[in-house]
């Protein structure tokens, strides 16, 4: 319930900085090559201040690319990228004093152990004060972090902890994650939308990348997809499920002639079952295309009809199949 | 080169495998070349052979007893043979303590074990990998010596050679085999190193024995003297086969033992000698309080702290080696007396000291080497930097509000400020010794000499920084590269006829021998200003360039 309600504010506030125009991080036409390959090919992005952001894209499309160009990490081959207002490139000291990250894939220094590592980040960041060592403690709780132990002992999911801890502590008015839950069990996974969601709540923005849709759907406002280095999706949550198809079972008194089914448009997979005398059609529809179809099965004797929402995660998948398939 | 794991290790090793057992056979040619020009073939060859053979009898302790040097093996065994187990065992001892640390350190070794194959497998093929490795390395070399033997037109068996280098090869494998054995006990670069120091060490205090009575019963605890035994370059020693049997009988053991810390301890864990029963976790681990100490404070005192270990391994090893010839100097000084009054013609023969006098002495025995372990170090500062890029932490570095600039000068100050203190360590325990052996130098020449050390350190470090501001992946093995060859060039000026300008160009010629002669101020300074353009080129470069991890 106190999920959902946060979860509301947070998107009101980024509805509001919609309406305002103010941006936690804008691209334009950000470019990165590297000689005949095309990492990121003219991205044009906008993230609003007090949103959540997610940032998909299969392995290899150019996430991680992204990311590395807004934190100064790597330096675009054209473009431009704003983060909170500032330069990513000339004020790059300037905006990482406001900004979380973590890597994708990083590594720490394997004879500190987790409480240092994290209080010499902490002085790095001029991070002091006890309360803000309370927050670490109570996130280090919340995750179940050992803290007493060094860097080279703690497992995949512990050290991606440690990441977690290390982009949050100083509670950054701007969050950038790359795969942030990789490595962590289901539990934590979801101490981790907490967190998330509650620093949305306090103001922050929060970008993340992610191949898992079911993250992606349960904690993001808006998303962009990215394939091959090029943004070819970018909206809320609800209006990417609407773009996507509906996957239909369809059960018939008797025999339905196939063809015509097919020759609707936005009709894909289609499949006939015979069960004794009955024939189920299966199918997947553009949810645009839904009509029609439920037109045509009506002039049958339908006995069953059961139409399931896809996750995005199957958007997803059919939405890059669909693209592969026109290519 | 796939199918099994001995091979795929050989495969990983092929390029190294060219490049110093290529680097190993190019010497052996040139040092085999040069035999007949040092020597000649008319009336003064028996002159100066005679001189040689006094000139490098003083230089025991540095190359061992020398034997047969009128004949070309003699010769080869004396120039390079000497040394030849520590070029190969600074390979192996590398190559052990990364076989199965090194794998797991990058994580791959779960993996590998995942598949079916005992971890006695795995240890030994990679085991077996290293050794073909180091064979190969040493047929490379074999075909340089006896290509050098047919440009001098010298009488060399192709058995002679082959025994030799298997001999060399030997004694490199019982340091490796203890690399093996310490990586199960502690990391990596520990491991090496503790190799190393072991190997630097009974190196050293083997051919010390030779002239110190006293000490004569520590031989047998030296790999190193079982190898002496057996001289197959030098006929009127050739090989002892109980000496090369020693040397296997010492590597299976160590290998062994090795194997059962492996089997025993886990993954990622080290062999505990004593096991402790600590609890898993502690019941506040999540309330600690915030860690307080001053070296975290920062990136420079935190580069600082982590250099602290290296600084006392690194100042207290060279100190060891500074105390064991301070503590047996006067004995080396009755006997090059002895041997100056001997002959007329020996002191031109060395043709730049007065080997009676202390600071010329101390030189020889002790600064010829300290500049070449100070330029290692620095060397070993360089891969701390580009490590953090390798290994992947730069990228949360750069994270934090901290200008590039900033971080490269910081990480730079820490290596320029570790030198100094290993230097000063080194220098405060010699002027100690100094007093406590009494044996009276020139102090201001003692302070410029450890002063053109750390000089030698901080160009080396401004070129490895601008190399890695050019490429962290090969930044390390490039500046090494250059090391080596100005130490080459500075040792081989002569011989090879360079060009002085090239010859300036080397650190170790600037350095000079400031002991005896002073200190050259004008090449000091000027290599401080190019460490300092160097370093503003460095800053410039990494400021523009992508962080690669």
């Amino acid at each position: 319930m106190m999920n959902t309600a946060m979860q509301n504010s947070g998107q009101l506030r980024a509805t509001q900085n919609q309406n305002n125009s103010s941006f936690a991080i804008q691209t334009e036409k950000l470019n990165k090559s590297y000689g005949r390959n095309r990492g990121v090919i003219d991205l044009d992005l906008s993230v609003y201040e007090g949103e959540v952001f997610g940032f998909l894209g299969p392995n290899g499309a150019g996430k991680t690319t992204t990311i590395r160009m807004l934190l100064n990490l790597i330096k675009p081959t054209g473009g431009k990228a704003t983060l909170l207002g500032l330069d990513s490139q000339r004020d790059n000291v300037e905006i990482h004093k406001h900004i979380g990250y973590l890597p994708g894939e990083f590594s720490l220094y394997p004879g500190l152990t987790g409480a240092q590592t994290l209080a010499y980040f902490a002085n790095l960041r001029g991070v002091d004060g006890k309360e803000n060592w309370k927050y670490v403690q109570e996130m280090a709780e919340r995750l179940e972090l050992d803290m007493t132990k060094k860097f080279r002992q703690y497992s995949r999911g512990n050290k991606q902890k440690v990441g977690i801890i290390l982009a949050l502590m100083h509670r950054p008015r701007l969050l950038i994650l790359d795969e942030p839950t990789s490595g962590l069990d289901p539990l934590n996974q979801q101490e981790f939308y907490k967190l998330v969601k509650e620093i949305q709540q306090s103001g922050s923005s929060v970008f993340f990348s992610s191949h898992i849709m079911s993250e992606v759907e349960k904690i993001c406002d808006r998303v962009g997809i990215i394939r091959e280095g090029r943004l070819v999706k970018i909206g809320g949550i609800a209006e990417l499920t609407d773009l996507k198809s509906h996957q239909l079972e369809l059960t018939f008194a008797g025999p339905v002639p196939l063809e015509e089914f097919r020759q609707l448009p936005g009709v894909d997979h289609l499949e006939k079952v015979q069960v004794n005398s009955h024939e189920t059609l299966r199918c997947i529809v553009k949810a645009d295309k839904l009509d029609q179809v439920v037109k045509l099965a009506a002039k049958y004797p339908l006995v069953n009809f059961v139409s399931r929402e896809p996750s995005l995660e199957e958007s997803f998948l059919d939405y890059y199949r669909d693209e592969s398939k026109a290519n | 080169m796939l199918r099994n794991i001995f091979l795929k290790t050989v495969r990983d090793y092929l390029r190294q495998i060219l490049i110093w057992g290529g680097g190993l056979g190019l010497l052996m040619v040139f040092y085999g070349a040069s035999y007949t020009s040092i020597f000649g073939t008319g009336l003064g060859r028996a002159k100066a052979i005679e001189d040689y053979r006094k000139t490098v009898e003083a230089f025991t302790i540095l190359t061992g007893k020398v034997y047969d040097i009128d004949t070309f093996g003699g010769f080869v065994n004396n120039k390079i043979g000497s040394v030849m187990p520590i070029f190969l065992g600074i390979w192996v001892l590398l190559a052990g303590s990364a076989i199965i640390r090194g794998e797991e350190e990058r994580g791959s070794l779960d993996l590998l074990l995942s598949t079916p194959h005992s971890r006695v497998s795995v240890l030994l093929q990679k085991w077996a990998g290293v050794v073909m490795a180091l064979l190969m390395m040493s047929v490379l070399s074999c075909v340089g010596l006896l290509l050098g033997a047919a440009a001098a037109k010298a009488d060399l068996s192709v058995g002679d050679a082959v025994l030799a280098h298997l001999n060399w090869a030997l004694v490199a494998l019982v340091f490796g085999a203890m690399a093996l054995l310490f990586s199960q006990l502690t990391t990596r670069k520990a491991a090496a190193g503790w190799a190393g120091g072991l190997m630097a060490a009974t190196y050293l205090l083997n051919n010390l024995v030779l002239n110190v009575e006293s000490l004569q019963w520590t031989k047998y605890v030296y790999p190193f003297y079982y190898a002496s035994l057996s001289q197959p370059l030098a006929r009127s020693v050739g090989t002892n086969w109980v000496g090369i049997t020693v040397l296997v009988v010492i590597i299976i053991p160590l290998v062994g033992l090795a194997l059962w810390m492996y089997r025993q301890r886990d993954l990622n864990g080290f062999f505990e000698l004593f096991k402790t029963n600590k609890p898993l976790v502690s019941s506040t681990f999540h309330k600690l309080p915030r860690p307080q100490s001053l070296w975290l404070s920062n990136n420079f005192t935190f580069g600082l702290r982590a250099s602290l270990t290296g600084v006392l391994i690194w100042g207290l090893s060279i100190s060891a080696y500074t105390l064991l010839i301070m503590s047996v100097f006067n004995d080396i000084k009755g006997s090059m007396t002895d041997l100056l009054n001997s002959s007329g013609d020996f002191k031109s023969a060395l043709g730049f000291l007065d080997l009676t006098s202390n600071e010329n002495l101390l030189s020889v025995f002790i600064f010829v080497f300290v500049v070449l372990l100070a330029a290692a170090y620095a060397v070993v500062q360089v891969a701390s930097w580009t490590a953090e890029e390798n290994e992947g932490r730069l990228e949360m570095m750069l994270s934090t509000p901290e200008p590039r600039s900033r971080l490269l000068l910081t990480y730079f100050g820490v290596a320029v400020v570790s030198s100094a203190l290993m230097i000063g360590l080194v220098g405060a325990i010699f002027a100690l010794s100094t007093w406590v052996f009494n044996i009276p130098v020139n102090g201001a020449n003692a302070v410029a000499a450890f002063f053109g050390l750390w000089v030698v350190c901080v160009v080396i470090e401004a070129v490895g920084y601008v190399l890695a501001a050019f490429g962290p992946g090969w930044a390390v093995g490039v500046t090494a590269g250059l090391v080596i060859l100005s130490y080459l060039t500075d040792l081989l000026e002569k011989v090879l006829k360079l060009p002085q300008a090239l010859v300036n160009l080397s650190v170790f010629r600037q350095y000079g021998r400031p002991l005896s002669e002073g200190l050259q101020w004008t090449a000091q300074l000027a290599m401080i200003a190019l460490s300092v353009v160097f370093i503003v080129i460095a800053i410039l470069r990494f400021r523009q360039r992508d962080i690669t991890k």
